[in-house]
């Protein structure tokens, strides 16, 4: 039973990396962190992936996430939509009063990159949403 | 039993009028629902919310993340927007929410202009009528001057054949420093929207 908890934490890490539409990290860079989440229909997971993803501060000192999507379909194009949600050191969410579902179209096995640029900066974690669009008709 | 056409027939009137009772009741109802103010909106291809919302977001980010400024807090006011498409759109809603953004952003004097002027002055006149203690007054010849302008035009081409019809916008914004007329910041946003035209109808 020892063995078994030590063992434990290691094959839940080895199953979070190998099971499908688990690979979503958190990215680092100093005091700065940006992580993709998938929400809404999980059916996502096996339309899209992350791909890399940096996080730094722009030339005026304020935070900018990037992240690729890529959609996972071969013969298909992928209709999501991402939104960024920025928060400060406290936790606390910063206000965007642009903020937005981004409508996005994916080509087959085709990937674009999405970035954000923080509202405030204060802020020193971002999280980016991406859902299946599920436009307003 | 073989009944007359007219017996079979009398016991279908009142469901035909109750249906029609309530099928008119139902047309004359509404539902009404609160929605995401963020979600896509896709309901036709004319200027919409989202459009809205990605324009202003995409300008405010580029203008908060650049560094052309020579001082470090500028001061800033609003210009127009010249609206060139075939829509009426209120242009000055997108300028709200970006200098929303910007003066939340707290790296910008924003200046009023246009409505703001004309509300500063109401007041000014008040001040100066008498009515109100001059101790307690604003001193005139206090405000700033804007050392940037910001102005644009938004402009769309529309296509359309018979399946399909298509309209692609372009937003600009530019920044120009008043003391030089030298245009400093540019930014774009493009986008397109596209409308399957139904077999019937339009």
């Amino acid at each position: 039973m020892r063995r078994l908890l030590r063992l434990t934490p290691g094959l839940l890490a080895l199953a979070a990396l190998t099971a499908p539409g688990c690979q979503q990290n958190t990215w680092r860079n100093d005091n700065l962190s940006g992580n993709l989440q998938f929400v809404g229909d999980p059916r996502i997971e096996n339309v899209v992936a992350e791909e890399g993803a940096r996080i730094e501060y722009t030339e005026a000192d304020l935070p900018v996430f990037q992240v690729d999507l890529r959609n996972l379909m071969d013969d298909q194009e992928a209709r999501v939509q991402w939104r960024a949600v920025w928060y400060d050191g406290r936790g606390i969410q910063i206000n965007d009063p642009a903020r937005v579902w981004h409508p996005v179209i994916l080509p087959a096995r085709g990937s674009i990159p999405i970035r954000s640029i923080a509202p405030h900066e204060d802020a020193v974690r971002c999280e980016i949403q991406v859902q299946l669009l599920n436009p307003i008709e | 039993m073989n009944l007359p056409i007219h017996h079979a027939m009398k016991p279908g009137l009142p469901f035909v009028l109750g249906l029609l009772v309530l099928l008119g009741g139902g047309a004359c109802s509404s539902s009404t629902t609160y929605g995401d103010p963020e979600g896509v909106e896709t309901i036709d291809d004319t200027f919409g919310s989202t459009d809205l919302l990605m324009i202003a977001q995409k300008m405010a980010e580029s203008f908060t993340s650049t560094n052309v400024w020579e001082e470090e807090r500028p001061t800033i006011v609003f210009g127009g927007i010249r609206n060139r498409t075939r829509q009426h759109i209120d242009t000055t809603n997108i300028t709200d929410t970006i200098r929303t953004r910007l003066i939340q952003s707290g790296k910008f004097t924003v200046l009023a202009g246009g409505q703001g002027i004309s509300e500063i002055q109401q007041e000014v006149d008040y001040q100066q009528s008498g009515a109100v203690d001059q101790a307690a007054a604003v001193e005139l010849g206090k405000q700033l001057g804007a050392r940037y302008v910001l102005y644009g035009r938004f402009t769309e081409i529309k296509k359309e054949d018979s399946d399909t019809r298509d309209r692609w916008y372009k937003f600009t914004l530019n920044a120009v420093d008043v003391q030089t007329r030298v245009i400093i910041w540019a930014e774009e946003k493009t986008f397109r929207k596209t409308t399957e035209k139904p077999l019937l109808g339009w």
